[in-house]
């Protein structure tokens, strides 16, 4: 069914990464991911390793939703990787069969580009879209970007635009689940047939999705009209966020990974190297 | 031949956070040739039944039998349930798409696959049967009003001419008048053509009228089914279930505790006016 999709899927909890201030959080993940790609040697990826792992652990998060999460990506790891051992030329040769020759590097390339997809993936993941609610997400991105409304940025706006479509997101899914049906109970047939019947099948779902779309746009700005909108100015909030000294000493702590990383890739010997013989 | 439901467990969201059992081993009849009324609170699982009975939803648990046939049972004649179940969907009219209302009518019959002319007779025969003329039906559905695209909706599923015909929630947010033409219509149409009408609603009133039976839904199961006299005699019980009589039987219970008595038991406005006409006139006779 549609609502299976996890489209950036917010689980409810209470654990240590879920109370984390949402800016913390996002400054937090673009720190790990400068370091994902600063990383180079193989003490540096098993630093990032162990952090993304204990993050998730830490969220308690199931392994099972991480895993879903991953699925998507798995072609792009898989081919990767792939690529890598294949098409590598240097270091030491290690197989020589037939027309395949695989390389030491290649090896070592191909475990350092799936640390670095699976590392990105999921500390991204964890952090932000599986312990943030969207709302709480465009709260700390409104207040990232507040500096910017000096130089005439509409940070205000941006943030609505965002939120609302974040909003809209489970409401416009619902509503494509409710004309498929109907649809179906109509005869349509959205699996099967010539690619032209199935576009036309899809018709039939897009034109009503498109006027509700446009309904609930109608409806929502009269309804915030009512309600006395008039924009950003002056405009104070329910649930002000508080940048808490835990808050700071989770931004220090990403900030000595990214420290660790760099002075990791300068370590002298690779544990991956040796291992495979160089 | 009925529908029947044998045990039938439905739950959303299985495995999820947000999983809710909507019914729980239903056992349930819908019998040919009447109207039947589904009553109950919101999340009783009124909409859920519905999309059980043609196949849309399928039970986790248990079985749905149409013409005597487990609906789930080939994958194959799945279209087949769809046509033979007419669904109108709650709100149906957000579900129109054609250019012309003429032709969205057309939709349903369209995917059977029926000859042109097949299909323009039934188009015709829908549409005049829902009370739209052919000066709205060469119009974009778009540009009607409200109530007409509810009619034209309601006619893209007549005119597939299902042998059961459910609806959910037909009159909700229709002005008094659109809901009794369209509910009387509807009863009209099933006492000409004698298919089995499933009428999902949360009117008493509406049931009371046009029902033949009524099923009474609580959560995650039946509470009470059969004829308005069985289910309208526990007004209190009703209540409980944040249900209540038609506003006419409890007047008719003051009345009656005030010492006026009627013949029989009232459902509907029509038949206390009747009665209470009857009573003024065989009184002393002076009042004509």
């Amino acid at each position: 069914m549609i609502r299976d999709i996890t489209l950036g899927q917010y689980f409810p909890g209470n654990s240590p990464i879920h109370k984390i201030d949402a800016r913390a959080k996002i400054i937090m993940t673009l720190i790990l991911i400068v370091a994902v790609f600063v990383a180079s040697s193989g003490f540096s990826f098993a630093l990032l390793f162990i952090v993304s792992a204990t993050v998730f652990l830490m969220s308690r998060i199931s392994f099972k939703t991480l895993v879903k999460g991953l699925k998507p990506i798995v072609f792009v790891l898989i081919f990767t990787t792939l690529f890598q051992i294949f098409f590598t030329r240097t270091g030491t040769l290690l197989v020589d069969w037939w027309i395949i020759k695989i390389y030491s590097n290649g090896i070592i390339y191909a475990i350092k580009m799936f640390v670095r997809i699976i590392v990105l993936i999921s500390t991204t993941s964890v952090l932000v879209s599986y312990t943030t609610s969207p709302i709480v997400l465009t709260d700390g991105i409104e207040g990232l970007m507040t500096p910017l409304a000096k130089i005439k940025v509409p940070v205000h706006d941006f943030a609505l635009v965002m939120s609302i479509a974040l909003r809209f997101i489970p409401t416009l899914l619902e509503e494509t689940e409710k004309i498929m049906s109907a649809q179906k109970a109509r005869g349509t047939d959205f699996s099967t047939g010539s690619l032209m019947k199935r576009a036309r099948a899809l018709l039939a779902v897009f034109v009503p999705l498109l006027a509700s779309a446009v309904r609930h746009a109608f409806e929502l700005a009269d309804a915030m009209i009512c309600r006395g909108y008039r924009g950003g100015k002056g405009r104070t909030k329910l649930n002000k966020m508080k940048f808490r000294f835990f808050d700071f000493i989770w931004l220090l702590l990403s900030a000595a990974v990214l420290a660790g990383v760099i002075l990791l890739n300068y370590v002298p010997i690779d544990p991956l190297n040796m291992i495979f013989g160089q | 031949m009925p529908i029947i439901f044998e045990n039938v467990s439905y739950t959303y969201g299985a495995n999820t956070p947000f999983e809710h059992k909507a019914l729980d081993k239903l056992n349930l009849i819908i019998n040919d040739n009447e109207i039947t009324g589904l009553i109950g609170q919101t999340g009783s699982g009124k909409s859920t039944i519905a999309q059980l009975c043609n196949g849309l939803y399928k039970p986790d648990e248990g079985t749905v039998y149409v013409d005597g046939v487990d609906i789930n049972a080939d994958k194959k004649k799945k279209k087949e349930n769809f046509f033979k179940v007419g669904l109108v969907f709650q709100y149906p009219e957000y579900q129109l798409f054609e250019d012309t209302v003429e032709h969205d009518i057309a939709y349903g019959p369209k995917n059977m696959g029926l000859p042109e002319d097949e299909i323009k007779r039934r188009v015709t025969d829908a549409a005049a049967f829902v009370g739209l003329d052919a000066h709205s039906l060469v119009k974009s559905p778009f540009d009607i009003s409200g109530g007409q695209r509810r009619r034209a909706a309601i006619a893209g599923i007549i005119a597939m001419e299902p042998k059961y015909l459910i609806l959910d929630e037909p009159a909700a947010g229709l002005d008094p008048m659109g809901r009794d033409d369209i509910l009387s219509k509807l009863k009209e149409y099933q006492r000409k053509t004698g298919i089995s009408v499933v009428i999902i609603s949360h009117s008493m009133e509406d049931m009371a009228k046009y029902c033949d039976r009524i099923i009474v839904l609580r959560q995650n199961g039946i509470y009470k089914c059969g004829s308005k006299a069985e289910i309208f005699s526990d007004p209190t019980a009703l209540r409980e279930m944040g249900l209540s009589v038609p506003q006419i039987t409890k007047m008719v219970y003051c009345a009656e505790q005030l010492g006026v008595s009627f013949e029989r038991p009232i459902y509907t406005v029509d038949a206390a006016f009747e009665d209470v006409m009857k009573m003024l006139d065989g009184g002393d006779g002076n009042d004509t």
